[in-house]
């Protein structure tokens, strides 16, 4: 995950040079769907916490990235375009939605987070946990939340998510420890024992 | 993350692994099968997409034997069709269908002298009469007739006292 520079060398070929038509791009078009379709789904539930939002947030993604198939070669990180594009569609859609709560309903979370504890009802309290430590981190402030919700998606590395959100990495270097500091008080204060 | 992390130092509680794991279990969560395909399908039916090229991003893996028979079926129709519009042991049959035409003359009017045919000279003849033509004498039965002339024999008209 450290490297940051573009992955998708040999996957786009270089710009055009002559003054012919475009190159058709759906051939990359579908290569990238092949390679960050579960990775934007994952961005896309990290906020919305829904399952069929997040996989409508991922095609609308593509569907952007259709429309300016023609920048593609000018690229340098796909996925972190990619991740940018996604983040930035689901805060929009999220400012729009002001009406639902994201903690709204810790049971169905509960029931759509996966457990790897082998025995069931370990892993549904397991999952009961966790639903309820990411309801506490929705009540973050929204920088903080961001930055901690990107670190543990796919393991980003301090430069990406900066990049993801357009900060300094210092910046999420700070944010991500205030995040944590501000969770963790919030545990506390739930009465949550570790 | 380290479990002596000075974020959590304070709290007196390590919430580390709490954290963490909820975290984590956020990032496992997986789409359900089959995303790749639909994002294709609706790439596929995107208008910004021209027509031509929505075949290439559909993975027709699926659907090769579907797109084979429909491929065969269009053809053979095609041929078909062909062979019929060019079969030359056809016979025509004569049909009866309207064709459009000059209207025809009408008797006193292709009889008279000076009524042309062409359909761009202009001939008085033909429009300066319409309906049925009564000449002043047949329609004024009282006008005296010229001197030295006898009125025609007509059934209803009785002769004028001279």
């Amino acid at each position: 995950m450290g490297s940051y520079e573009g992955n998708l060398t040999g996957l786009l070929p270089m710009p055009e040079t002559t003054a012919t038509a475009a190159p058709d791009r759906t051939a990359e078009l579908t290569a990238l769907v092949h390679e960050y379709s579960g990775t934007l789904y994952r961005v896309a539930f990290s906020i919305s916490r829904n399952t069929a939002e997040a996989e409508d947030m991922v095609q609308e993604t593509f569907l952007r990235v259709l429309r300016h198939r023609d920048r593609l070669p000018e690229i340098r990180d796909a996925r972190v375009w990619l991740i940018r594009i996604t983040w930035n569609l689901v805060l929009d859609r999220k400012r729009r939605q002001k009406t639902r709560p994201e903690n709204e309903d810790i049971s169905e979370l509960a029931r759509v987070l996966p457990a790897k504890d082998l025995r069931a009802d370990h892993a549904v309290i397991a999952a009961q946990r966790h639903a309820r430590v990411l309801a506490l981190m929705d009540e973050l402030p929204a920088k903080e939340r961001q930055a901690l919700l990107l670190s543990a998606l796919e393991e980003l590395s301090n430069a990406e998510i900066a990049s993801v959100l357009g900060i300094t990495e210092s910046s999420v270097r700070s944010r991500l420890f205030r995040a944590r500091r501000d969770l963790a008080e919030k545990l506390r204060k739930e009465g949550l024992k570790s | 993350m380290n479990p002596s992390d000075p974020a959590l130092r304070h709290t007196g509680v390590d919430y580390t692994q709490e954290i963490d794991g909820a975290l984590a279990a956020l990032a496992a969560v997986r789409p359900r099968d089959g995303l790749e395909q639909r994002i294709l399908t609706r790439i596929a039916s995107a208008p910004e997409l021209p027509w031509y090229r929505r075949f290439a991003v559909a993975s027709m893996g699926h659907h090769r034997w579907a797109m084979a028979a429909a491929s065969a079926v269009i053809v053979a129709g095609g041929v078909t069709m062909t062979s019929y519009r060019h079969h030359t042991v056809a016979v025509s049959t004569p049909v009866a269908v309207h064709i459009p035409h000059a209207a025809p003359q009408a008797a006193a009017a292709a009889a008279s002298v000076g009524v042309s045919d062409h359909p761009l000279e202009i001939n008085k003849a033909k429009t300066r009469h319409r309906g049925v033509h009564k000449s002043y004498r047949a329609i004024h039965g009282r006008v005296p007739l010229p001197r030295g002339t006898t009125a025609p024999m007509r059934p209803n008209t009785t002769p004028l006292p001279q």
